[in-house]
């Protein structure tokens, strides 16, 4: 394929997209899934390693019970049916990253099943189906770009807890398979199993991608993509996949079911050279470990543990607090910034401006000084004061602005600052009256053009007489003075 | 269900494992004596018992607790292999790109 690929839009495609998502995220454990070899990223290669995981003979694996516990709870937050019995497999295939000739997976009774994740707008959500969430033990990586001619591994990963969340292939297009994605890293994040970080491999995706005419029931050849590395790269694949199938299809050829790498710099999808063998990994229980029962009573502690989820939060920052989809998923995307928007509202503040203020002010001093939110100086108590005195008319935006940015540079309560700078904000009729019949008088050619039709000639007379109060006039008060003495004495 | 040499030198490759002619027909001899006697197996009636995991029915398996402990020291673990490149196992190349089709 040479002929650059450009992504139509869904309403102009012929075609479906259908996808599904099998998603890896490496638990976060102190020690191994099976042994108790620490599991720190960025550690010196094979300094994370013994005989368990090196898949010496005559060891044998002995369960983390803590990796046990976040599987069942990742498996609730997503909405999974949990196995009363669940049991370790072997799958078995030789590779240099996989040090038994087999991993310990599950196959017939994964820890969660029956799941799903709403995507979308919360008004109108799309729920994607979750067909079962599993735990396993995660391979050696392996490098190519060491030593010359040859591959070099690294065992440090092999081991480390992995749970693999296979979706029903109910995703329609690019920006879902995104959208579900940022929602199952966030659910991970909130219930604290995985740092889900897609740069540092804790979060890894393969996509299975087919295509059909609009309007078919039936699914296509399935093609699976690998090597993804970040969400963009996800969307990229999964367009130039889907237009490439519609291309083979539409020529009258036919689609092998393949495994296919997506190329980053070149971004096209390449096939994998195909293997002699087809995959058959001959799945048994492992002799090694016995059943694994989840107690009901074990899993309802779990469930009842588990915090606020995002989704739910997402849609009551939506539909209860009034918020735009985007405010909601941007704050519902950091939980720190969700925190502290929760506090805001704790203390008082009214929502949208809560959101408002987090958004602009806070995000940026935080962008600005590369800082998370615990570095934010000025407490939630005390940005909800400021809010409150905006909302009350006491001082203006404008104002609260600058009495903002002298919070957060010395730590001062914001009534301290409006008094000390002279902010209150002028809302007293009569004195108002005064100054706007002072800049009526002065500005005759302004006043003759707004009565003769000239709407923006009131913007300039609301300015002067924000001029002649050094700003701290009510502007809406302003406007509305103005209004009434030019309508009424003519 | 007869064993072909066909059956056996696929699942010799899976586990690559490398026959000569002579073991194929022993194999097949002996894989197939394997099938017939879980073919015997599948005519006992199970109908109405719970489908078993382990041997050990009823107990369930141990667990530790999370506590991460250091492994080995680097050279040990390389000490059995047959190549390293510094602090990492040395294998043939893998191959790892995708051709164009």
């Amino acid at each position: 394929m040479s002929t650059p690929v450009t992504a139509g839009t869904a309403v102009e495609r012929p075609y479906e997209i259908v996808v599904g998502l099998e998603v890896h995220v490496e638990l976060t454990t102190e020690s191994k899934i099976f042994c108790s070899c620490p599991t720190r990223f960025g550690a010196e290669p094979n300094s994370q390693v013994c005989p368990v995981c090196l898949g010496l003979p005559g060891t044998l694996p002995v369960l983390n019970r803590r990796a046990l516990e976040q599987a069942v709870r990742a498996a609730l937050a997503l909405n999974c049916r949990i196995q009363p019995v669940a049991k370790f497999d072997r799958k078995n295939y030789h590779y240099p990253d996989l040090v038994k000739g087999y991993q310990i997976s599950q196959y017939d009774l994964p820890v969660g099943y029956e799941g799903w994740l709403e995507v979308g707008d919360p008004a109108n959500p799309r729920r994607i189906r979750i067909r079962r969430v599993h735990l396993e033990e995660d391979t050696g990586k392996s490098l190519h770009d060491q030593a010359p001619g040859a591959s070099v591994v690294d065992y440090n990963r092999s081991g480390i807890p992995l749970l693999e969340i296979v979706s029903e292939p109910d995703i329609r297009s690019a920006e879902e398979a995104r959208d579900y994605l940022m929602h199952l890293r966030q659910v991970m994040l909130y219930t604290g199993v995985s740092d889900a970080r897609m740069e540092e491999g804790s979060l890894r995706v393969d996509c299975n991608v087919s295509v059909r005419p609009r309007g078919s029931d039936v699914f296509g050849t399935i093609t699976e993509i690998k090597n993804l590395n970040s969400f963009r790269s996800v969307v990229r694949a999964i367009e130039y996949e889907a237009q490439r199938q519609w291309e083979v299809l539409s020529a009258g050829g036919t689609l092998r079911r393949e495994t296919r790498h997506w190329d980053e710099r070149r971004e096209v999808t390449v096939a994998l050279r195909r293997k002699e063998e087809a995959h058959d990994y001959r799945y048994f229980p492992d002799p090694d470990l016995l059943p694994v029962p989840l107690p009901a009573d074990w899993v309802e502690e779990i469930r009842a543990s588990l915090p606020e989820l995002p989704g739910a939060r997402r849609r009551r920052y939506v539909l209860d607090l009034d918020l735009s989809v985007r405010d909601a998923d941007t704050l519902v995307g950091d939980p720190g910034l969700a925190g502290y928007f929760e506090d805001l509202l704790a203390a008082g503040a009214e929502a949208r401006a809560a959101a408002s203020w987090v958004l602009t002010q806070v995000l940026a001093w935080l962008n600005a000084q590369g800082a998370g939110i615990d570095a934010f100086p000025v407490p939630p108590a005390r940005l909800a004061r400021l809010l409150r005195l905006v909302d009350e008319g006491t001082i203006s935006m404008t104002a609260a602005k600058d009495v903002f940015e002298e919070m957060v540079r010395t730590g001062a309560e914001p009534d301290a600052v409006v008094e000390a700078r002279g902010l209150r904000q002028i809302s007293d009729q009569a004195a108002l009256l005064e100054i706007v019949d002072r800049v009526l008088a002065a500005n005759p050619q302004p006043v003759a053009d707004y009565r003769a039709g000239r709407q923006q000639a009131l913007g300039f007379l609301v300015g002067q007489v924000m001029k002649e109060t050094r700003g701290r006039a009510n502007p809406q008060l302003v406007n509305d003075l103005l209004r009434q003495r030019l309508s009424s004495d003519g | 269900m007869p064993v072909t040499p066909d059956d056996v030198r696929r699942v010799a490759q899976l586990a690559s494992l490398e026959l000569d002619p002579d073991d194929e027909t022993r194999l097949v001899q002996k894989v197939q004596q394997v099938v017939e006697y879980v073919d015997r197996l599948q005519a006992v009636d199970t109908a109405g018992i719970e489908p078993l995991a382990h041997p050990y029915a009823g107990s369930s398996t141990p667990m530790r607790p999370d506590t991460a402990r250091q492994g080995l020291p680097v050279d040990e673990v390389l000490a059995n292999a047959p190549d390293r490149f510094g602090p990492f196992f040395r294998v043939p190349r893998m191959i790892e790109e995708g051709q164009d089709d």
